[in-house]
C-alpha cells in the first residue's frame, strides 16, 4: 500500500526534523513548509492525506494557514492537526473556529502524536 | 142512490177517518190563524175523501159524475190551504196579503165553475164512461185540458209550499230543524202518491190515493204544530212577552248553543238572531262573563254581566234556569236585566261619600299644614336672627317673644348657668300683657336649689309640668318657687353649648292650664337648640378672632426679622413694635425685647405689676429676654393676668427672636466660612485634576504593562517550549532505540534527559498557569461535569505509579452523587486531582492506601482525599498551599516537585468558588486534603 502523505508546517528546524522523523518512523511519507504561505501552497500542490501545522510561523501564522486551506474548495477536506506550544489555549473550541480537525501540545512523545494524527487515516 | 162495497172504497174511508179525528182534535184551536188554515184544509180532505167514497160506492155513471164533481170542491180548496199553511208556518206571513189571497183563488174557483159546466164546453174532462169489464164498474175519466192546467198550478202551489219548508229546514237548527224536517217529510208524502196515481200503478191506477197522503201529511202537521204548542193560546201569549220584554232571553240547548233570542236579546248583544242562532253562548258573550263554562248541572243561578266600556259600559244582572222537558234537561235559560241606571246610581253614591271623605280628610291635613307652616315659620325666623350675631341679646328676646305668642303662653324666659353650672341667672324675658316681668328677682340663684329641675335638664329632657299640683316629692323646691309665681303650667327645655348644659328656656302660663303638643314640643326644641348653637358660635367666632390675631402678629414679626441682608437690631427694633398687636387690647399692652446689652422697647413702654416674660435662647445659650407688660388690670382669670393663650405667644415670640438672631449671627460665620471653603476647594480641584491625570497615566501604563504581561507570558510559553520540544522529543526517540541500541551509561543519560525535560516542562507549566491565575487571566472551560466519572478517571492517571508501589486505590461515592453533573471546567478540575494523587502517592510509603471520596453537603461537592502517608505537621499545615513550599520527605518520586501545584490547585478551586484544606494528624499519621464545589 502506497505510503499516506503528511504535510509538516513547522519553523523550528528542530521540531520539524523531529517530527518528521517521528512520522518516518511511524511509516508516513512527509513533505515540509517553513512557514503558513508556503503551507498552503504545498497543500493545494501535493493534496497530501493530512497537515500537521505548528502555530507561531513567521509570514503567515496557523490559524490564517489553516482558514486559508479550510477556505480553499481544492483542500478544504484535508484533515489539519495544529501543533501548539502555547499551553492550553488552542483548545477544541479553537480548533473548531478555525477549521481545524485536531491538536496536539508540544512537547508530544511520538505516541501523543500519533494518537492525534491516526484517527485521520486509513493506515496506521 | 145505490152504494155498493168493493175494496177501492176502503181508502177514501180511511182518509175520511183520518181527516175527521185531526179536525176533531185541532178544532179547540180554531181560534189561531195556522190552525184555522189547517182546519180549513182538514176539512177539505175530508169533504175529497167522502166525495171519492161516493164515488166508488156509486155503480151509475151519473151518480159518479156527481160524486166527481163533488170532489172538486175539496180538490181546489187544498192546495190554496196548503200554501197558506206552510207560508205562516215558516213565518211568511207578510205574504199573505188579501190581495194575494185572491190571486190565489182565481184559478181555483174557475176550476169549479169549469168542472160545473163541464157539460157545455167539456174542457175539464172529455168523456166519462163506465167500464164494465171487470167485476165492478170502474168509471174512467178522459181529462181534457183545462184539467191539466189546473192540475200543474196545484201542485205549482205545492210545491211552492214545500220549497218554503226546505228552506227553513236548511236555516233551522236544534228541535226546530227536527220539526221542520218532519213537516218537509210529511209535504213529500203526496208527491209520491201523486207519482203513484199517475204513474198507474195498481191498485192506485183506479183509487187516487193523494187524499190519503194529505191525511198522513195532516196527522205530521198536527204533531208538528201540537209539539211546537203553536196551537196553544198560551205560547201566543209567550210569544208576545218573548218579543216585547225590555230585558234579553236566550234560550241555549244543553250544548249551550243559542236556540232563540227575543229582539231584547238582539239589541243587547248587537246582533240578529240569523246570525246567532245556532252558535255557541261565547259568540255573543264576552268571556269575562263568566258564563261560557256554564255547566250542564246547573239549576239557578244569578250573576252580573259588564258590556262596552266607558259611557256606553251596561250592567246586566243575568239570572240563568235550566229548561225541563219530560224530566230531562233541554237547555238553558238566561234572562238579562239591565241594571246599569242602579248600579251607576250606586256607583256614583259610593263615589260623593268618598270624595267627601277625601274632602274633609284633605281641609283636616291642610289644618296641620297650615300650623305646621305657623311652626316652621316661626322656627325660619327664630333661625334667621341668629344667622349673623351682632346683637344676640336682641336676637334671643325677639325669639322669646316669637315662641311666647306662638305657645300662647304668659312668660318665656331665658336662664344662663355660670361659675361652673353653680350658678343661674335669668338674663332674657318675655311677658304677655298684663304680665308682671320677673327677671330681676330671678339673678343669681344657685343651682342647688333646684335639683330635680337641674338633673332633669343634665340628661337632656325637657321638664313638662301641666298640673302643679302633681308635681313628685323631689320637686318640692321647685313647685314652692312656680306656685310663687302663680303659674298653672311650666314648659323647660336645656340649652346645650358643645354638648355642656349651658342654660334653659322656659314657658310658663299664668292664666290657664296648658298642655303643649309634639308638635309644639319640636318648635321648642329646635328654637332651643338654635339659640345654642348661636352661644357656640359666638365662643367660636371669639376664639378664631382671638387666634387670628395672634396668628397676625406672629407672620408679621416674622416677616421683619426674614427680611433678608437686614442688620439684625433694624429688625429686632421693628419687630417689638408689632408685639402688642397679638394680645386682645393692643393699646393697653407694651413689650420689651433685652439681647445682649441692647434694649428694643415700644413707644408706651413702662413697666408695671401685670408682666410676663420669656427668655430668649440662641442655641442653648440665654441671650435675653421677652417681656410684656399690661399697663392697666386686665380682666380677672385663675391663671394670673395673661391667659395660657397669652403666655403661649410670649413664648413662640421669644422662640422666634432667639433663632433668627443665631441665623443672623451664624450668617455671618457662615459667609466667612464659605469663603474659606470656595478658596480651598479651588486648590482641591486642581489637585484632583493633577491626580486624576496621574492616574490615567497609571492607568495607561498598567494597561500597556499588563498587555506586555500577556504577551510576554504567550512568548515565554512558546520560546521556552519549543526547544524544550526538541530536548524530550529527541531523548525520547534515542530512549526508544529507534535509531540504535544504547549502552547502559547512554541509556540512564537518555533518561535523565527525558525526566529533567519533563520536569521542566511542568515547572513552566505551572509557573504559567500560576501567573494566569493570579493576574486574573486563567479562563476557565465551563461545561457539564459528571462527578462520579472525574473522580474514576482521576484514579486511572496514578493507577500504574500507585500499582508499582503497591499503594491501594480507594472510590467511595455517596449515593446522592450517583449521576450529579456540575458545571465546571473538567480538565482543570481533572489537573486538580492529579496534583492531589500524585501528592499521594509520592508522599505514602509502600503498601500504603489512597482513599478518594466524594459526597453531597447541601449545595455543595465535597471530594477529598487521604493517604497513609508521612502526614503534615501542623506548622507546615499552614503554608502548604504557598507557593514554591515544598513538604520534606517525599519519597516516591526521583522528580522533586514544583513546589507550585498546590498553590495552582487552590487557585483552580477557588476559581470555580470552591475552598480546599488539608487535614492531619501529626507526622507519620497520613493527611487528608479536601476541597468543595458548588453544585
Amino acid at each position: 500500500m502506497e505510503k499516506e502523505v503528511i504535510l509538516i508546517v513547522e519553523d523550528d528546524p528542530k521540531s520539524l526534523t523531529l517530527t518528521r522523523d517521528l512520522l518516518q518512523i511511524s511509516g508516513y511519507t512527509t513533505i515540509e513548509a517553513t512557514n503558513g504561505e508556503q503551507g498552503v501552497e504545498l497543500a493545494k500542490a501535493n493534496k497530501p492525506d493530512l497537515i500537521l501545522m505548528d502555530i507561531m510561523m513567521p509570514k503567515m501564522d496557523g490559524y490564517s494557514a489553516c482558514k486559508a486551506i479550510k477556505a480553499d474548495e481544492a483542500t478544504k477536506k484535508i484533515p489539519v492537526v495544529m501543533l501548539t506550544a502555547v499551553g492550553y489555549e488552542l483548545n477544541k473550541e479553537l480548533a473548531r473556529r478555525i477549521g481545524a480537525d485536531g491538536y496536539v501540545t508540544k512537547p508530544f512523545s511520538r505516541q501523543e502524536l500519533m494518537a492525534a494524527i491516526s484517527p485521520f487515516l486509513s493506515a496506521f | 142512490m145505490q152504494i155498493t162495497y168493493h175494496p177501492y172504497i176502503l181508502l177514501p174511508l180511511v182518509t175520511l177517518f183520518i181527516a175527521l179525528v185531526i179536525v176533531v182534535r185541532a178544532w179547540r184551536y180554531r181560534t189561531r190563524p195556522i190552525a184555522m188554515i189547517f182546519l180549513v184544509m182538514m176539512l177539505a180532505l175530508a169533504e175529497w175523501s167522502l166525495a171519492a167514497f161516493l164515488e166508488h160506492a156509486s155503480l151509475e155513471l151519473p151518480a159518479k159524475v156527481l160524486w166527481i164533481k163533488m170532489t172538486y170542491f175539496g180538490i181546489t180548496t187544498i192546495p190554496v190551504t196548503w200554501l197558506i199553511f206552510t207560508l205562516r208556518y215558516t213565518n211568511r206571513e207578510k205574504w199573505l196579503t188579501r190581495r194575494n189571497i185572491a190571486i190565489l183563488a182565481i184559478l181555483p174557483v174557475v176550476t169549479l165553475v169549469m168542472v160545473w159546466t163541464n157539460n157545455i164546453h167539456h174542457l175539464m174532462w172529455k168523456d166519462i164512461w163506465l167500464d164494465t169489464s171487470l167485476s165492478l164498474p170502474i168509471d174512467v175519466v178522459t181529462h181534457n185540458a183545462w184539467f191539466w192546467v189546473y192540475a200543474i198550478y196545484a201542485y205549482s202551489l205545492i210545491l211552492l209550499g214545500t220549497v218554503c219548508l226546505f228552506t227553513t229546514f236548511l236555516r233551522s237548527t236544534g228541535i226546530y230543524r227536527k220539526q221542520v224536517g218532519a213537516m218537509l217529510f210529511a209535504s213529500l208524502v203526496p208527491w209520491v202518491a201523486n207519482f203513484l196515481f199517475i204513474g198507474g200503478i195498481e191498485p192506485f191506477s183506479v183509487v187516487d190515493p193523494t187524499p190519503l197522503a194529505f191525511a198522513i201529511t195532516g196527522v205530521i202537521f198536527y204533531w208538528g204544530l201540537a209539539q211546537l204548542q203553536l196551537l196553544d193560546i198560551v205560547p201566543i201569549a209567550h210569544k208576545a212577552i218573548f218579543t216585547s220584554i225590555a230585558d234579553g232571553v236566550i234560550v241555549l240547548d244543553t250544548q249551550h248553543r243559542i236556540i232563540e233570542l227575543n229582539p231584547a236579546a238582539e239589541y243587547i248583544f248587537r246582533c240578529t238572531s240569523t246570525d246567532v242562532i245556532g252558535q255557541p253562548l261565547s259568540r255573543v258573550l264576552p268571556e269575562q262573563a263568566g258564563l261560557t263554562e256554564l255547566q250542564p248541572e246547573v239549576t239557578k243561578m244569578e250573576t252580573e254581566i259588564v258590556l262596552g266600556e266607558g259611557k256606553t259600559q251596561r250592567y246586566y244582572r243575568t239570572f240563568i234556569s235550566p229548561i225541563h222537558a219530560q224530566g230531562r234537561l233541554n237547555g238553558h235559560m238566561l234572562l238579562l236585566h239591565d241594571d246599569t241606571e242602579r248600579r251607576k246610581a250606586e256607583i256614583e253614591s259610593r263615589e260623593r261619600a268618598r270624595l267627601e271623605a277625601e274632602l274633609t280628610e284633605r281641609e283636616r291635613s291642610a289644618e296641620i299644614l297650615r300650623h305646621r307652616l305657623e311652626l316652621e315659620e316661626t322656627i325660619a325666623r327664630i333661625s334667621s336672627r341668629f344667622v349673623s350675631i351682632s346683637d344676640i341679646d336682641a336676637a334671643i328676646n325677639d325669639s322669646l317673644a316669637d315662641i311666647g305668642k306662638l305657645g300662647k303662653v304668659s312668660r318665656t324666659y331665658l336662664f344662663l348657668l355660670r361659675d361652673e353650672e353653680t350658678t343661674m341667672d335669668n338674663t332674657h324675658e318675655w311677658c304677655a300683657e298684663g304680665v308682671s316681668s320677673q327677671i330681676d328677682s330671678l339673678k343669681n340663684l344657685p343651682c342647688g336649689m333646684f335639683p330635680w329641675w337641674m338633673t332633669k335638664l343634665s340628661n337632656g329632657e325637657v321638664i313638662h309640668v301641666t298640673d302643679v299640683s302633681k308635681m313628685p316629692a323631689e320637686a318640692s323646691a321647685e313647685k314652692e318657687m312656680i306656685e310663687s309665681q302663680d303659674i298653672k303650667s311650666v314648659l323647660v327645655l336645656p340649652v346645650f353649648v358643645s354638648e355642656r348644659l349651658t342654660g334653659f328656656i322656659g314657658l310658663d302660663s299664668v292664666t290657664e292650664t296648658v298642655e303643649w303638643s309634639d308638635n309644639d314640643l319640636a318648635v321648642l326644641r329646635i328654637s332651643s337648640e338654635i339659640i345654642g348653637n348661636a352661644f357656640e358660635r359666638k365662643q367660636a367666632e371669639h376664639s378664631i378672632e382671638v387666634r387670628v390675631k395672634e396668628l397676625t402678629c406672629l407672620y408679621r414679626v416674622s416677616q421683619i426679622l426674614n427680611k433678608p441682608n437686614a442688620d439684625l437690631d433694624t429688625v429686632l427694633a421693628e419687630a417689638v413694635g408689632f408685639i402688642p398687636d397679638g394680645w386682645q387690647s393692643p393699646e393697653i399692652t407694651c413689650a420689651r425685647v433685652i439681647i445682649d446689652d441692647k434694649e428694643f422697647k415700644t413707644d408706651n413702654f413702662a413697666v408695671t405689676e401685670w408682666k410676663q416674660s420669656s427668655d430668649i435662647i440662641a442655641g442653648s445659650e440665654k441671650i435675653g429676654a421677652l417681656e410684656v407688660y399690661y399697663l392697666e388690670e386686665k380682666g380677672k382669670s385663675d391663671e394670673g393676668p395673661f391667659i395660657k393663650e397669652e403666655r403661649y405667644l410670649i413664648d413662640s415670640l421669644a422662640g422666634m427672636l432667639g433663632e433668627v438672631t443665631q441665623l443672623k449671627q451664624a450668617d455671618i460665620e457662615l459667609t466667612r466660612l464659605y469663603e474659606e471653603t470656595k478658596s480651598l476647594n479651588l486648590q482641591l480641584e486642581a489637585r484632583v485634576k493633577e491626580r486624576t491625570k496621574q492616574l490615567e497615566e497609571a492607568v495607561t501604563a498598567a494597561k500597556v504593562a499588563s498587555q506586555a504581561k500577556s504577551e510576554f507570558l504567550a512568548s515565554m510559553s512558546h520560546e521556552l517550549r519549543t526547544p524544550l520540544t526538541a530536548i524530550i522529543g529527541f531523548s525520547q526517540v534515542l530512549q526508544e532505540q529507534y535509531l540504535g541500541n544504547l549502552n547502559e551509561k547512554q541509556a540512564e543519560y537518555v533518561s535523565d534527559i527525558v525526566d529533567s525535560g519533563k520536569h521542566l516542562l511542568a515547572l513552566i507549566n505551572d509557573i504559567l498557569d500560576l501567573s494566569k491565575v493570579e493576574a486574573g487571566k486563567m479562563e476557565l472551560d465551563i461545561s457539564s461535569v459528571k462527578i462520579k466519572d472525574l473522580l474514576q478517571n482521576s484514579l486511572v492517571m496514578i493507577k500504574e505509579k500507585a500499582l508499582a508501589h503497591s499503594i491501594s486505590l480507594e472510590t467511595q461515592t455517596a449515593e446522592d452523587i450517583e449521576g450529579l453533573e456540575i458545571m465546571a471546567d473538567e480538565r482543570k478540575l481533572k489537573q486538580v486531582m492529579f496534583n492531589l494523587l500524585s501528592n499521594a502517592v509520592k508522599f505514602t510509603p509502600d503498601g500504603g492506601a489512597i482513599k478518594v471520596e466524594g459526597r453531597r453537603e447541601g449545595e455543595e461537592l465535597i471530594i477529598s482525599v487521604s493517604d497513609t502517608g508521612v502526614g503534615i505537621s501542623s506548622q507546615e499545615q499552614k503554608r502548604i498551599f504557598e507557593e514554591f513550599y515544598q513538604v520534606s520527605g517525599g519519597v516516591k518520586d526521583k522528580t522533586p516537585g514544583t513546589g507550585l501545584g498546590l498553590s495552582l490547585t487552590k487557585g483552580i478551586v477557588e476559581m470555580h468558588g470552591g475552598r480546599i484544606w488539608v487535614e492531619s494528624e501529626g507526622l507519620g499519621k497520613g493527611s487528608r486534603f479536601t476541597f468543595t464545589l458548588p453544585i
